[in-house]
Protein backbone atom coordinates (compact mmCIF):
# COMPACT_ATOMS: atom_id res chain seq x y z
CA UNK A 1 0.00 0.00 0.00
CA UNK A 2 1.42 3.39 -0.83
CA UNK A 3 -0.48 5.26 1.84
CA UNK A 4 0.79 4.96 5.35
CA UNK A 5 -1.65 4.33 8.11
CA UNK A 6 -1.33 6.90 10.86
CA UNK A 7 -1.75 6.06 14.49
CA UNK A 8 -5.25 7.54 14.64
CA UNK A 9 -6.47 5.57 11.66
CA UNK A 10 -4.99 2.38 13.03
CA UNK A 11 -6.69 3.05 16.36
CA UNK A 12 -9.95 3.52 14.50
CA UNK A 13 -9.57 0.28 12.56
CA UNK A 14 -8.71 -1.69 15.68
CA UNK A 15 -11.65 -0.21 17.56
CA UNK A 16 -13.93 -1.07 14.65
CA UNK A 17 -12.66 -4.65 14.56
CA UNK A 18 -13.07 -5.11 18.29
CA UNK A 19 -16.50 -3.48 18.35
CA UNK A 20 -17.82 -6.03 15.86
CA UNK A 21 -17.54 -8.66 18.59
CA UNK A 22 -19.88 -7.87 21.47
CA UNK A 23 -18.19 -10.51 23.58
CA UNK A 24 -14.73 -9.26 22.75
CA UNK A 25 -11.96 -10.82 20.74
CA UNK A 26 -8.29 -11.68 21.16
CA UNK A 27 -5.00 -10.37 19.90
CA UNK A 28 -4.29 -12.88 17.16
CA UNK A 29 -7.76 -12.59 15.69
CA UNK A 30 -7.69 -8.80 15.81
CA UNK A 31 -4.36 -8.81 14.00
CA UNK A 32 -5.65 -11.12 11.28
CA UNK A 33 -8.77 -9.04 10.77
CA UNK A 34 -6.88 -5.77 10.65
CA UNK A 35 -4.53 -7.37 8.15
CA UNK A 36 -7.46 -7.96 5.85
CA UNK A 37 -7.79 -4.22 5.27
CA UNK A 38 -4.32 -2.82 5.80
CA UNK A 39 -0.88 -4.27 5.57
CA UNK A 40 0.52 -4.59 9.01
CA UNK A 41 3.32 -6.53 10.56
CA UNK A 42 2.39 -9.19 13.08
CA UNK A 43 4.14 -7.42 15.88
CA UNK A 44 2.57 -4.01 15.45
CA UNK A 45 -0.70 -4.42 17.23
CA UNK A 46 0.51 -4.95 20.75
CA UNK A 47 1.48 -1.31 21.37
CA UNK A 48 -1.81 -0.20 19.82
CA UNK A 49 -3.94 -2.45 22.00
CA UNK A 50 -1.94 -1.44 25.00
CA UNK A 51 -2.45 2.24 24.27
CA UNK A 52 -6.16 1.83 23.66
CA UNK A 53 -6.40 -0.04 26.92
CA UNK A 54 -4.62 2.69 28.79
CA UNK A 55 -6.99 5.22 27.26
CA UNK A 56 -9.96 3.20 28.56
CA UNK A 57 -11.11 2.55 25.03
CA UNK A 58 -10.66 -1.17 25.49
CA UNK A 59 -10.99 -3.41 28.47
CA UNK A 60 -9.50 -6.85 28.88
CA UNK A 61 -10.55 -10.02 30.54
CA UNK A 62 -9.09 -13.48 30.58
CA UNK A 63 -11.00 -16.49 29.35
CA UNK A 64 -9.98 -20.03 30.05
CA UNK A 65 -9.42 -21.69 26.72
CA UNK A 66 -7.93 -25.09 26.21
CA UNK A 67 -6.15 -25.18 29.53
CA UNK A 68 -4.72 -21.71 29.32
CA UNK A 69 -5.89 -18.17 29.67
CA UNK A 70 -6.58 -16.17 26.61
CA UNK A 71 -6.81 -12.41 26.91
CA UNK A 72 -9.91 -10.92 25.37
CA UNK A 73 -10.30 -7.31 24.37
CA UNK A 74 -13.66 -5.63 24.51
CA UNK A 75 -14.71 -2.14 23.58
CA UNK A 76 -15.75 0.24 26.35
CA UNK A 77 -18.37 3.00 26.12
CA UNK A 78 -15.54 5.47 25.78
CA UNK A 79 -14.06 3.36 23.02
CA UNK A 80 -17.39 3.34 21.22
CA UNK A 81 -17.65 7.10 21.49
CA UNK A 82 -14.12 7.43 20.19
CA UNK A 83 -14.90 5.10 17.32
CA UNK A 84 -17.94 7.17 16.37
CA UNK A 85 -15.76 10.24 16.25
CA UNK A 86 -13.21 8.47 14.12
CA UNK A 87 -15.89 7.26 11.76
CA UNK A 88 -17.42 10.71 11.38
CA UNK A 89 -13.99 12.23 10.88
CA UNK A 90 -13.07 9.57 8.34
CA UNK A 91 -16.19 10.16 6.31
CA UNK A 92 -15.51 13.87 6.29
CA UNK A 93 -11.86 13.44 5.44
CA UNK A 94 -12.18 10.74 2.80
CA UNK A 95 -15.12 12.57 1.28
CA UNK A 96 -13.03 15.68 0.87
CA UNK A 97 -10.20 13.79 -0.75
CA UNK A 98 -12.51 11.87 -3.03
CA UNK A 99 -14.16 15.13 -3.97
CA UNK A 100 -10.78 16.59 -4.75
CA UNK A 101 -9.88 13.66 -6.99
CA UNK A 102 -13.18 13.65 -8.82
CA UNK A 103 -13.28 17.42 -9.14
CA UNK A 104 -9.76 17.34 -10.54
CA UNK A 105 -10.69 14.67 -13.08
CA UNK A 106 -13.77 16.54 -14.27
CA UNK A 107 -12.00 19.77 -15.01
CA UNK B 1 15.50 -19.79 16.25
CA UNK B 2 12.67 -21.77 17.77
CA UNK B 3 9.88 -20.41 19.88
CA UNK B 4 11.52 -21.18 23.19
CA UNK B 5 14.75 -19.40 22.26
CA UNK B 6 12.79 -16.52 20.80
CA UNK B 7 10.76 -15.93 23.94
CA UNK B 8 13.74 -16.34 26.23
CA UNK B 9 15.74 -13.88 24.20
CA UNK B 10 12.80 -11.46 24.18
CA UNK B 11 12.40 -11.78 27.93
CA UNK B 12 16.08 -11.05 28.42
CA UNK B 13 15.88 -8.02 26.13
CA UNK B 14 12.96 -6.62 28.07
CA UNK B 15 14.43 -7.39 31.46
CA UNK B 16 14.97 -3.74 32.32
CA UNK B 17 11.32 -2.87 31.80
CA UNK B 18 8.94 -2.71 34.76
CA UNK B 19 7.94 -6.22 35.74
CA UNK B 20 4.26 -5.82 34.86
CA UNK B 21 5.00 -4.34 31.43
CA UNK B 22 7.40 -7.11 30.61
CA UNK B 23 5.01 -9.77 31.79
CA UNK B 24 2.12 -8.30 29.86
CA UNK B 25 4.08 -8.11 26.64
CA UNK B 26 5.42 -11.63 27.06
CA UNK B 27 1.96 -12.95 27.74
CA UNK B 28 0.58 -11.18 24.71
CA UNK B 29 3.08 -12.65 22.30
CA UNK B 30 2.90 -16.02 23.98
CA UNK B 31 -0.87 -15.94 23.49
CA UNK B 32 -0.34 -14.78 19.98
CA UNK B 33 1.84 -17.74 19.12
CA UNK B 34 -0.57 -20.10 20.83
CA UNK B 35 -3.50 -18.70 18.88
CA UNK B 36 -1.59 -18.86 15.63
CA UNK B 37 -1.32 -22.59 16.17
CA UNK B 38 1.63 -24.91 16.12
CA UNK B 39 1.45 -25.33 12.36
CA UNK B 40 1.91 -21.58 11.77
CA UNK B 41 4.45 -21.10 14.50
CA UNK B 42 7.49 -20.87 12.31
CA UNK B 43 5.79 -18.50 9.93
CA UNK B 44 4.58 -16.20 12.71
CA UNK B 45 7.97 -16.22 14.41
CA UNK B 46 9.42 -15.18 11.09
CA UNK B 47 6.86 -12.44 10.73
CA UNK B 48 7.51 -11.11 14.20
CA UNK B 49 11.07 -10.40 13.18
CA UNK B 50 14.04 -10.83 15.43
CA UNK B 51 13.56 -10.62 19.20
CA UNK B 52 15.56 -7.40 19.04
CA UNK B 53 13.10 -5.84 16.60
CA UNK B 54 10.13 -7.00 18.60
CA UNK B 55 11.64 -5.65 21.80
CA UNK B 56 12.15 -2.32 20.03
CA UNK B 57 8.49 -2.31 18.96
CA UNK B 58 7.38 -2.98 22.53
CA UNK B 59 9.63 -0.25 23.83
CA UNK B 60 8.34 2.24 21.30
CA UNK B 61 4.87 1.41 22.48
CA UNK B 62 5.85 2.20 26.03
CA UNK B 63 7.51 5.43 25.06
CA UNK B 64 4.57 6.77 23.16
CA UNK B 65 2.89 7.44 26.46
CA UNK B 66 4.85 10.64 26.39
CA UNK B 67 3.86 11.74 22.93
CA UNK B 68 3.03 9.18 20.40
CA UNK B 69 4.14 9.90 16.94
CA UNK B 70 4.70 6.71 15.15
CA UNK B 71 3.59 5.58 11.79
CA UNK B 72 2.37 2.08 11.28
CA UNK B 73 3.24 1.03 7.81
CA UNK B 74 3.78 -2.28 6.15
CA UNK B 75 7.27 -2.30 7.58
CA UNK B 76 5.81 -2.17 11.07
CA UNK B 77 5.96 0.57 13.59
CA UNK B 78 8.18 3.41 12.60
CA UNK B 79 9.13 5.54 15.44
CA UNK B 80 8.70 9.19 15.36
CA UNK B 81 8.93 12.03 12.96
CA UNK B 82 12.27 11.14 11.46
CA UNK B 83 10.91 8.85 8.83
CA UNK B 84 7.60 10.60 8.49
CA UNK B 85 8.86 13.93 7.26
CA UNK B 86 10.15 12.46 4.05
CA UNK B 87 7.75 9.67 3.42
CA UNK B 88 4.35 11.25 3.55
CA UNK B 89 5.19 14.67 2.41
CA UNK B 90 7.70 14.07 -0.31
CA UNK B 91 5.65 11.53 -2.19
CA UNK B 92 2.59 13.41 -3.36
CA UNK B 93 4.55 16.18 -5.01
CA UNK B 94 7.41 14.16 -6.43
CA UNK B 95 6.24 12.87 -9.78
CA UNK B 96 9.38 10.86 -10.22
CA UNK B 97 11.46 9.04 -7.67
CA UNK B 98 13.27 12.06 -6.35
CA UNK B 99 15.76 11.83 -3.62
CA UNK B 100 14.64 13.47 -0.42
CA UNK B 101 17.16 16.22 -0.68
CA UNK B 102 16.09 17.11 -4.19
CA UNK B 103 12.41 17.18 -3.44
CA UNK B 104 13.00 19.28 -0.39
CA UNK B 105 14.56 21.98 -2.54
CA UNK B 106 11.85 21.95 -5.11
CA UNK B 107 10.71 25.51 -4.85
CA UNK B 108 8.35 27.73 -2.91
CA UNK B 109 5.06 25.91 -3.24
CA UNK B 110 6.58 22.67 -2.19
CA UNK B 111 8.19 24.37 0.75
CA UNK B 112 4.82 25.62 1.85
CA UNK B 113 3.34 22.18 1.75
CA UNK B 114 6.14 20.83 3.79
CA UNK B 115 6.14 23.45 6.44
CA UNK B 116 2.60 22.93 7.54
CA UNK B 117 2.84 19.40 8.74
CA UNK B 118 6.38 19.81 9.91
CA UNK B 119 5.72 22.37 12.55
CA UNK B 120 3.14 20.00 13.94
CA UNK B 121 5.71 17.31 14.11
CA UNK B 122 8.14 19.45 15.92
CA UNK B 123 5.60 19.94 18.61
CA UNK B 124 5.44 16.25 19.04
CA UNK B 125 9.16 15.88 19.11
CA UNK B 126 9.26 18.47 21.84
CA UNK B 127 6.62 16.62 23.76
CA UNK B 128 8.55 13.46 23.59
CA UNK B 129 11.64 15.07 24.95
CA UNK B 130 10.02 16.28 28.07
CA UNK B 131 9.23 12.71 28.91
CA UNK B 132 12.91 12.26 29.49
CA UNK B 133 13.76 10.03 26.58
CA UNK B 134 15.88 12.74 25.08
CA UNK B 135 16.14 10.92 21.82
CA UNK B 136 15.03 13.73 19.63
CA UNK B 137 16.94 16.37 21.43
CA UNK B 138 19.13 17.26 18.50
CA UNK B 139 16.08 17.56 16.28
CA UNK B 140 14.49 20.19 18.33
CA UNK B 141 17.29 22.66 18.44
CA UNK B 142 16.76 24.01 14.93
CA UNK B 143 12.98 24.20 15.12
CA UNK B 144 12.43 24.51 18.82
CA UNK B 145 11.23 28.08 18.81
CA UNK B 146 8.76 27.56 16.05
CA UNK B 147 7.21 24.69 17.93
CA UNK B 148 6.63 26.45 21.18
CA UNK B 149 3.54 28.46 20.38
CA UNK B 150 1.96 25.34 18.92
CA UNK B 151 2.55 23.33 22.01
CA UNK B 152 1.11 26.09 24.11
CA UNK B 153 -2.04 26.32 22.08
CA UNK B 154 -2.36 22.57 22.14
CA UNK B 155 -2.38 22.63 25.90
CA UNK B 156 -4.90 25.44 25.95
CA UNK B 157 -7.20 23.69 23.56
CA UNK B 158 -7.05 20.67 25.79
CA UNK B 159 -7.88 22.52 28.92
CA UNK B 160 -10.88 23.90 27.14
CA UNK B 161 -12.14 20.64 25.81
CA UNK B 162 -12.25 19.33 29.32
CA UNK B 163 -13.54 15.86 29.79
CA UNK B 164 -13.11 14.79 26.21
CA UNK B 165 -16.80 14.41 25.80
CA UNK B 166 -18.01 12.98 22.57
CA UNK B 167 -19.84 16.12 21.57
CA UNK B 168 -16.90 18.32 20.75
CA UNK B 169 -15.82 19.71 17.46
CA UNK B 170 -13.70 18.58 14.60
CA UNK B 171 -10.36 18.27 16.31
CA UNK B 172 -11.73 15.68 18.64
CA UNK B 173 -10.50 12.37 17.35
CA UNK B 174 -7.01 13.49 18.18
CA UNK B 175 -7.89 14.32 21.72
CA UNK B 176 -6.57 11.06 22.97
CA UNK B 177 -3.21 11.82 21.50
CA UNK B 178 -3.13 15.23 22.94
CA UNK B 179 -3.78 14.12 26.41
CA UNK B 180 -0.29 12.77 26.73
CA UNK B 181 1.20 16.02 25.70
CA UNK B 182 -0.73 18.09 28.08
CA UNK B 183 1.98 18.03 30.70
CA UNK B 184 4.69 18.76 28.25
CA UNK B 185 2.62 21.58 26.88
CA UNK B 186 2.77 23.32 30.22
CA UNK B 187 6.41 23.86 29.67
CA UNK B 188 5.75 26.00 26.64
CA UNK B 189 3.27 28.37 28.22
CA UNK B 190 3.51 31.69 26.49
CA UNK B 191 4.49 34.81 28.39
CA UNK B 192 1.00 36.32 28.23
CA UNK B 193 -0.50 33.17 29.65
CA UNK B 194 1.94 33.22 32.55
CA UNK B 195 1.12 36.84 33.34
CA UNK B 196 -2.57 36.07 33.16
CA UNK B 197 -2.20 33.12 35.47
CA UNK B 198 -0.13 35.16 37.91
CA UNK B 199 -2.74 37.92 38.02
CA UNK B 200 -5.44 35.34 38.50
CA UNK B 201 -3.51 33.71 41.28
CA UNK B 202 -2.98 37.03 43.05
CA UNK B 203 -6.67 37.85 42.90
CA UNK B 204 -7.66 34.38 43.99
CA UNK B 205 -5.16 34.33 46.84
CA UNK B 206 -7.48 35.59 49.64
CA UNK B 207 -10.13 33.09 48.66
CA UNK B 208 -7.63 30.27 48.44
CA UNK B 209 -6.17 31.17 51.84
CA UNK B 210 -9.61 31.38 53.44
CA UNK B 211 -10.72 28.08 51.95
CA UNK B 212 -7.42 26.51 52.89
CA UNK B 213 -7.68 27.63 56.51
CA UNK B 214 -11.27 26.42 56.63
CA UNK B 215 -10.37 23.02 55.26
CA UNK B 216 -7.38 22.73 57.56
CA UNK B 217 -9.48 23.61 60.60
CA UNK B 218 -12.12 21.12 59.62
CA UNK B 219 -9.48 18.43 59.19
CA UNK B 220 -7.90 19.20 62.57
CA UNK B 221 -11.28 19.19 64.30
CA UNK B 222 -12.17 15.89 62.67
CA UNK B 223 -8.87 14.36 63.70
CA UNK B 224 -9.21 15.63 67.27
CA UNK B 225 -12.76 14.34 67.47
CA UNK B 226 -11.65 10.96 66.22
CA UNK B 227 -8.85 10.78 68.79
CA UNK B 228 -11.15 11.99 71.57
CA UNK B 229 -13.83 9.43 70.82
CA UNK B 230 -11.26 6.69 70.52
CA UNK B 231 -9.90 7.48 73.99
CA UNK B 232 -13.35 7.85 75.53
CA UNK B 233 -14.53 4.57 74.09
CA UNK B 234 -11.33 2.79 75.04
CA UNK B 235 -11.49 4.06 78.63
CA UNK B 236 -15.21 3.47 78.71
CA UNK B 237 -14.68 -0.14 77.74
CA UNK B 238 -11.92 -0.69 80.28
CA UNK B 239 -13.91 1.05 83.04
CA UNK B 240 -17.00 -1.01 82.24
CA UNK B 241 -15.03 -4.24 82.45
CA UNK B 242 -13.41 -3.19 85.75
CA UNK B 243 -16.71 -2.08 87.25
CA UNK B 244 -18.37 -5.31 86.14
CA UNK B 245 -15.58 -7.40 87.71
CA UNK B 246 -15.77 -5.49 91.03
CA UNK B 247 -19.55 -5.75 91.05
CA UNK B 248 -19.29 -9.46 90.30
CA UNK B 249 -16.89 -9.99 93.17
CA UNK B 250 -19.14 -8.03 95.56
CA UNK B 251 -22.23 -9.96 94.52
CA UNK B 252 -20.44 -13.31 94.89
CA UNK B 253 -19.52 -12.28 98.45
CA UNK B 254 -23.19 -11.51 99.19
CA UNK B 255 -24.47 -14.67 97.51
CA UNK B 256 -25.19 -16.44 100.80
CA UNK B 257 -26.70 -13.44 102.63
CA UNK B 258 -29.03 -12.12 99.88
CA UNK B 259 -29.16 -14.72 97.11
CA UNK B 260 -31.79 -12.97 94.97
CA UNK B 261 -30.18 -9.52 95.11
CA UNK B 262 -26.76 -11.08 94.56
CA UNK B 263 -27.94 -12.94 91.46
CA UNK B 264 -29.47 -9.74 90.07
CA UNK B 265 -26.27 -7.77 90.59
CA UNK B 266 -24.24 -10.65 89.14
CA UNK B 267 -26.37 -10.47 86.03
CA UNK B 268 -25.84 -6.74 85.84
CA UNK B 269 -22.10 -7.12 86.25
CA UNK B 270 -21.98 -9.71 83.46
CA UNK B 271 -23.83 -7.25 81.26
CA UNK B 272 -21.28 -4.60 82.21
CA UNK B 273 -18.34 -6.86 81.40
CA UNK B 274 -19.91 -7.91 78.13
CA UNK B 275 -20.56 -4.30 77.16
CA UNK B 276 -17.02 -3.36 78.11
CA UNK B 277 -15.53 -6.18 76.05
CA UNK B 278 -17.70 -5.20 73.09
CA UNK B 279 -16.62 -1.56 73.32
CA UNK B 280 -12.97 -2.50 73.58
CA UNK B 281 -13.18 -4.86 70.62
CA UNK B 282 -15.08 -2.30 68.57
CA UNK B 283 -12.56 0.40 69.24
CA UNK B 284 -9.77 -2.07 68.58
CA UNK B 285 -11.32 -2.83 65.22
CA UNK B 286 -11.68 0.84 64.42
CA UNK B 287 -8.09 1.57 65.32
CA UNK B 288 -6.59 -1.37 63.45
CA UNK B 289 -8.89 -1.65 60.44
CA UNK B 290 -10.48 1.70 59.82
CA UNK B 291 -7.71 4.13 60.59
CA UNK B 292 -4.82 2.75 58.56
CA UNK B 293 -6.64 3.06 55.23
CA UNK B 294 -7.76 6.54 56.17
CA UNK B 295 -4.21 7.51 57.01
CA UNK B 296 -2.99 5.91 53.83
CA UNK B 297 -5.47 7.89 51.81
CA UNK B 298 -4.53 11.09 53.55
CA UNK B 299 -0.87 10.33 52.95
CA UNK B 300 -1.58 9.60 49.28
CA UNK B 301 -3.40 12.89 48.98
CA UNK B 302 -0.50 14.75 50.46
CA UNK B 303 1.89 12.86 48.24
CA UNK B 304 0.03 13.73 45.03
CA UNK B 305 0.12 17.37 46.01
CA UNK B 306 3.82 17.32 46.74
CA UNK B 307 4.54 15.29 43.63
CA UNK B 308 2.74 17.78 41.51
CA UNK B 309 4.88 20.47 42.96
CA UNK B 310 7.97 18.46 42.24
CA UNK B 311 6.90 17.96 38.66
CA UNK B 312 6.56 21.68 38.17
CA UNK B 313 9.96 22.23 39.60
CA UNK B 314 11.42 19.66 37.24
CA UNK B 315 9.93 21.38 34.26
CA UNK B 316 11.19 24.70 35.32
CA UNK B 317 14.60 23.25 35.82
CA UNK B 318 14.57 21.74 32.37
CA UNK B 319 13.52 24.95 30.79
CA UNK B 320 16.35 26.74 32.52
CA UNK B 321 18.77 24.15 31.24
CA UNK B 322 17.77 24.61 27.66
CA UNK B 323 17.79 28.32 27.28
Amino acid sequence: MIFNTGAALLDAIVLAVVSREPEGTYGYKITQEVRQVIELSESTLYPVLRRLMRDDCLEVYDVECGGRNRRYYKITPRGSAQLKLYEAEWIRYSGKITGMFEGGAGR
Amino acid sequence: MNRMDFMNRLSALLSDLPENERKEAMEYYNDYLNDAGVENEGEVLEALGTPEELAATIREGLQDAQGQQGVFSEEGFQAGPRSRGNEIIARPQGAGENTDAASAREGGAAEGVQNGPRSGERTDAGGKDVGGSGRFGERRSPGGNGAEPNAGSGAKADAGSGARSATNGSGDPRNLNRRYRQDSGKKHLSGGMIVLLTVLAVFALPVIIAVGIGLLTALVVLALAAIFFTIVFLFGGVILICAGLICLAASVAKLTAFPAAALLSMGISFLCIGGGIFLTLAIGWVVTKLFPPLFRKAADGVRTVTHRKQGKDDIRFEKGGQS
